[in-house]
């Protein structure tokens, strides 16, 4: 950092957006000292200004010539630099910069000639006082004797009345610095903080407390390649800190603590409780959650952004993350890293440092000192137990968590039973909150949520592989008892209400899905919860009306969740990206195709940024992306992406049903694209991964089933179609009133099969109720499904002779068509295409060629000149003409397979 | 295609807003210069609260209506960071403080240790919070009164400021702050030019903390033909000049001049991280 960017004044970087430059923390200054009493004011201003009264501070500069008076005031005044001598040291260069001061590495004159490490703190104290607390001190740290301990050497004021200290100096870097840059194990990042922990020992029973342990006060060097913890500024926050009134420290606060985030609450209370050495012991558990984790238990930057008592308070109050549950709430690609730095695959750090160590760690950070380890050695003998795989003395406060304990470690034994367990999960909700005291209960009811959410998870149908009707029976009664013995705490029961709405999706029970997210919604809406809770619900409740067709809710509901994700985490985040997701594909099925497939690709930029190039989310934005593209009639560019999608599902878990999944959306895309031994090679290999893995009525087994009868259909094997799509419609529809986007595409392509086989009366009937109930379930007459019964139909009434309806048919889904898809679009030409076989046969031939022409030239253009769609206008065009040149050519003759 | 992406509104959020005659002696140079014998109590944010009451006084509103001006910056950069767009933020913002200056929307929210700059902000994200639903459930009436501001300046220094790692509300907290003192500089400047003595502002300005002093005192002291002393004197009292203003300026902003203090050390606070 350039001087430029420096106040001369109080040596901090000048913040960027600082109106004209200025220092916007001395300009707050100038309206704090003015307020206090005269003489202080009179002082401080000297302090400060310096060369404005010189004659009041500094009698020594009005004894200088004019001269030098004027080139003292163009100088920055109070700048020490390298080659000053400050008492009997001589300053050799900059080493270091922080909140505090400056530190110089320094040569002692006498009595020995050493290099030292000097450090000048910055203007803004009482220097006299600072000098006379450490003198205080100064017997007992001459005690201290510790090889891990950085010896303090000396206290004093520079001629600028600075106080400085001198120390021990030690060539190191900063203990997680290093940790992370030489990928530390846990097991060695632990055997370095014991070291560390029995040093504070040391210092303890000397009467010394650090007051300020924190990772940049803790330097490792190496002594024969061996990493050395070295504890630095021993009695200088004691001598910096201990007498400031509570004023002054507000008033110094930024500059004297860097992070609040390892301050204990006590500390941080200022009181007038003494600080004592379980202070340190809470900075310790700071210490060794960052070496675990990497990260604080409360972020630094909020703390500092909250305001002084909003950090108070989250420091007296807020239960920080557990370690393992920090651990695994990071995003993928910083969890990844962070376990690469403990040379640990990620998950298998979350599961070392969940148990033992969570629990080492949040003994530190009781709020309660009381609850602490009493001293510093207690908390090293606990940490090498666990080295040594020896029961430790820190203990789960509850027999909740007990419990929870004990399952996690049978949780083999305990998958087979799930059903059982949930139920007794369920009465544990209920039993905890009858008999705690409310906040209490509160928080291990928040245990027990988290703890059954993690459970339900566990139990995703794609995990416990068809084990459904048991689940759903679980389910059933785990919501009743939430309903009614939860009755007090509507957050948690809409928590616990949302999960069991998502399993209940996942189960395909729809209905009940539904009222759990609309429950949920309701119950936060009256609690006025947060917006990120809100959000959930309402993105649930979304996704589950556009799987019902309810697609007008759904869009609201999703563009509120989009909003409120922006609202509480900004648009680039992955949970932002989830809600966007949800609307784009509520956008494609309103057929706003263009709007979807833009929103997908940001989705999709956003979640390779944020959670990494390999992860599911990003596999599934491929995926929903691949399927707006094959709407478009983007075929080749939708391949692509399905087969990427694919591929990256056999990545992250190549026996998933997802794969499955993701070979069926292939699968349609050869269908789409008329290769059928593709098509019906792909299928096939999806149907066993899913029949695997899921239920046999399953949607996704219903929908793969679905595709391979619309293969064979093509293929000419129309009894084995028949068979099929009758049968994924006996497992769509449990009663014969029942309507869903699902039964109606059943209804379709059954209808499109009894054509071919010549039952036309059934396919015109089965034909209409698709129309019918396509109309109903997308709420308008012109939708894109709409057009496809009307196509359809068409083709069945010219089966019928009824060519004056067929043609009204043919019209009607071609307005919808171009109306919603552009006007060249596979699905337009293919439409076109039976339009011109029509007018053929109505004997309307140049209008026939004139649309086989259009169609086509369109597909051509679309799909290729080798495309087998486009060979078939090619032939029928072909065929008309040569038609139309042959005198016997008759009309009879045009029947054939003519849906495409 | 058929509906518009952004779920805002499209309705202008000014459109159709009668524009009330009371105010228009607010304008945005106006907020900056607050006379220096203003006495606390007449611009004290208690009485802003106060207003907040559709009985409450004009001169209530009026001061309150100056301070949102003043502050309307930090607000239009939380908004902004929330990922919205400039000109939907600018919307947003200006919808906000005209709800805000309505008062009667803001009922539910009560002032959080009476702090004007906490209590806006949380009037602000309930606002964000609610302004989907509010957008749909009810259609805007007129009657509120317009905030007069220079939209393009807020978008202007948006656009200067660095790639921030704080949190949006650290970034409101750190704008706040830099509003202050611009206003203080403002107020200040404007002393200066009342008097007739711009210049001597300007030459003086470089020696306020953190300035580069482009001239060294002697040099100015040439230049001015004075003493060197004169120039300390000058600087000392445009710096203690700067720190009373600033007082006045915060005190606006707080319940009781008791918080005064408090204000500024957590507004140093928010500068020193």
């Amino acid at each position: 950092m350039s001087a430029r960017d420096r106040c001369k004044e109080c040596g901090a970087a000048i913040s960027a957006g600082s109106p004209s430059g200025l220092c916007g923390k001395c300009l707050f200054g100038l309206g704090l000292q003015h307020d206090q009493g005269a003489a202080d004011f009179e002082n401080s201003a000297a302090a400060q200004e310096g060369p404005i009264l010189p004659h009041a501070a500094r009698p020594e500069v009005t004894s200088k010539t004019p001269n030098e008076a004027a080139r003292l005031m163009q100088a920055a005044p109070l700048t020490e630099r390298p080659g000053d001598v400050i008492g009997n040291y001589k300053l050799l260069q900059e080493i270091g910069q922080g909140g505090f001061g400056v530190v110089y590495m320094a040569q002692q004159q006498e009595p020995v000639r050493r290099r030292v490490a000097l450090k000048i703190v910055k203007l803004g104290m009482d220097t006299k006082a600072v000098v006379a607390r450490f003198e205080a001190e100064r017997q007992a740290l001459a005690l201290m004797d510790h090889p891990n301990i950085a010896k303090m050497l000396d206290a004093g004021a520079t001629e600028t009345g600075r106080p400085y200290f001198v120390m021990e100096l030690v060539k190191g870097i900063r203990i997680t610095d290093y940790c992370d840059q030489n990928n530390l194990s846990p097991r060695e990042r632990l055997e370095i903080f014991v070291q560390i922990c029995r040093a504070v020992q040391h210092a303890h029973q000397k009467g010394i407390i650090h007051r300020d342990i924190k990772p940049s006060n803790i330097l490792i060097t190496l002594h024969d390649g061996v990493p050395v913890p070295k504890i630095i500024d021993f009695g200088i926050a004691k001598a910096t800190q201990q007498e400031l009134t509570e004023h002054t420290v507000f008033t110094q606060f930024g500059q004297f603590i860097g992070t609040p985030a390892y301050m204990s609450p006590e500390q941080a209370e200022m009181s007038g409780l003494d600080v004592d050495t379980r202070s340190d012991i809470y900075s310790l558990g700071v210490l060794l959650y960052e070496l675990l984790t990497g990260k604080t238990p409360f972020d630094p930057r909020e703390l500092m952004a909250a305001g002084m008592e909003a950090m108070r308070r989250t420091l007296r109050e807020k239960e920080p993350a557990r370690p393992s549950t920090r651990l695994s709430t990071l995003e993928a690609p910083e969890l990844t890293l962070t376990a690469k730095h403990r040379r640990v695959e990620a998950p298998k750090l979350v599961r070392l440092v969940r148990g033992d160590l969570d629990w080492i760690v949040m003994k530190c950070l009781e709020k309660d000192r009381t609850r602490r380890y009493e001293s510093a050695s207690r908390f090293a003998d606990d940490i090498e137990n666990f080295l040594k795989n020896e029961p430790i003395s820190a203990r789960p406060p509850s027999r909740v968590y007990q419990f929870q304990r004990m399952v996690r470690r049978n949780k083999l034994a305990f998958a087979a039973a799930t059903a059982v367990l949930l139920a007794i999960i369920a009465g544990l909700v209920v039993s905890t909150w009858m008999f705690c005291r409310e906040r209490e209960a509160r928080l291990r009811s928040q245990e027990v949520a988290q703890f059954l959410k993690d459970m339900l998870h566990g139990i995703d149908p794609e995990v416990a592989r068809g084990r459904d009707s048991v689940l759903r029976e679980i389910l059933d009664k785990a919501v009743q008892r939430i309903a009614t013995k939860l009755r007090n705490q509507p957050l948690l029961q809409a928590e616990l209400y949302n999960t069991i709405g998502e399993t209940y999706l996942a189960l395909a029970q729809f209905d009940q899905s539904e009222r759990m997210h609309r429950t949920a919604l309701d119950l936060q809406r009256k609690a006025h919860a947060k917006p990120a809770d809100l959000a959930t619900s309402l993105d649930d409740l979304g996704i589950v009306l556009r799987r019902t067709g309810n697609l007008d809710e759904a869009e609201s509901r999703e563009r509120e969740a989009v909003l409120l994700c922006c609202a509480a985490f900004g648009r680039e985040s992955g949970t932002t990206a989830d809600a966007l997701n949800d609307l784009a594909l509520v956008l494609r099925e309103r057929g706003q195709l263009a709007d979807a497939e833009a929103m997908q690709r940001e989705v999709l930029a956003i979640q390779t940024k944020v959670r990494g190039p390999q992860n599911i989310p990003v596999a599934t934005a491929l995926n929903n992306l691949a399927f707006t593209l094959r709407d478009e009639g983007k075929f080749a560019e939708a391949e692509k992406t399905f087969r990427d999608a694919l591929s990256l599902r056999r990545k992250l878990d190549e026996k998933s049903p997802r794969v499955g999944v993701a070979l069926d959306n292939l699968a349609l895309i050869f269908l789409e694209q008329w290769r059928y031994s593709e098509a019906e090679a792909t299928e096939k290999e999806a149907l066993s991964l899913l029949q695997s893995n899921y239920a046999p009525d399953h949607p996704a087994v219903a929908a793969a089933l679905h595709t391979l009868a619309r293969v064979y259909c093509e293929q000419g094997k129309l009894a084995e179609a028949n068979d099929l799509h009758r049968r994924v419609l006996a497992m769509r529809q449990t009663k014969p009133t029942d309507e869903s986007r699902e039964i109606a595409n059943s209804l379709d392509n059954l209808a499109l099969v009894l054509r071919k086989q010549k039952k036309l009366d059934e396919a015109e009937e089965l034909e209409r109720r698709s129309l019918q109930m396509r109309k109903r379930i997308y709420q308008r007459d012109d939708h894109p499904a709409v057009a496809y019964s009307l196509d359809g139909l068409g083709l069945i009434s010219q089966d019928q002779k009824r060519l004056a309806e067929a043609e009204m048919c043919f019209y009607n889904a071609l307005k919808i068509e171009t109306n919603w898809l552009g006007a060249e679009h596979p699905r337009v030409a293919t439409t076109l295409n039976n339009l011109a076989l029509l007018l053929r046969d109505q004997g309307k031939r140049a209008e026939a060629e004139q649309t086989l022409r259009q169609a086509l030239a369109m597909r051509v253009k679309l799909l290729g000149e080798q495309d087998p769609a486009s060979a078939k206008s090619r032939r029928d065009l072909d065929e008309l003409l040569l038609q139309s040149r042959s005198p016997t050519g008759g009309q009879g003759q045009a029947s054939g397979a003519r849906a495409n | 295609m058929r509906r518009k992406l952004n779920p805002k509104n499209n309705d202008d959020a000014t459109a159709g807003i009668g524009y009330n005659p009371a105010m228009s002696s607010t304008s945005q140079s106006d907020a900056g210069q607050l006379r220096p014998d203003q006495a606390f109590h007449t611009t004290h944010w208690s009485v802003v609260l106060a207003a907040r009451d559709p009985q409450g006084t004009t001169v209530g509103r009026d001061a309150l209506a100056r301070l949102c001006s003043a502050y309307w910056y930090p607000l239009y950069g939380y908004v902004r960071g929330r990922g919205v767009s400039q000109h939907d933020a600018e919307d947003l913002t200006q919808e906000f403080f005209c709800r805000f200056l309505e008062g009667n929307s803001l009922v539910n929210v009560s002032p959080a240790k009476g702090k004007f700059r906490s209590f806006l902000l949380a009037c602000l994200k309930h606002f964000l919070v609610n302004e989907w639903e509010r957008a749909h459930a009810q259609r805007r009436g007129g009657g509120q009164t317009p905030v007069p501001l220079d939209s393009g300046e807020g978008e202007t220094r948006m656009s200067l400021e660095p790639a921030d790692q704080l949190t949006p509300e650290g970034l409101f907290e750190r704008r706040w702050a830099f509003a202050v003192l611009e206003q203080t500089m403002k107020a200040l400047q404007g002393e200066y030019a009342a008097k007739n003595k711009s210049e001597l502002f300007d030459d003086l300005k470089g020696f306020l903390p953190g300035g580069q002093g482009t001239e060294s005192r002697a040099d100015l002291a040439a230049k001015r033909g004075i003493s060197t002393g004169a120039v300390d004197v000058a600087v000392h009292r445009l710096r203690q000049r700067f720190g009373t203003l600033l007082r006045e300026q915060v005190a606006q902003t707080v319940s009781s001049e008791g918080e005064v203090d408090e204000e500024i050390r957590d507004l140093m606070t928010v500068l020193g991280s």
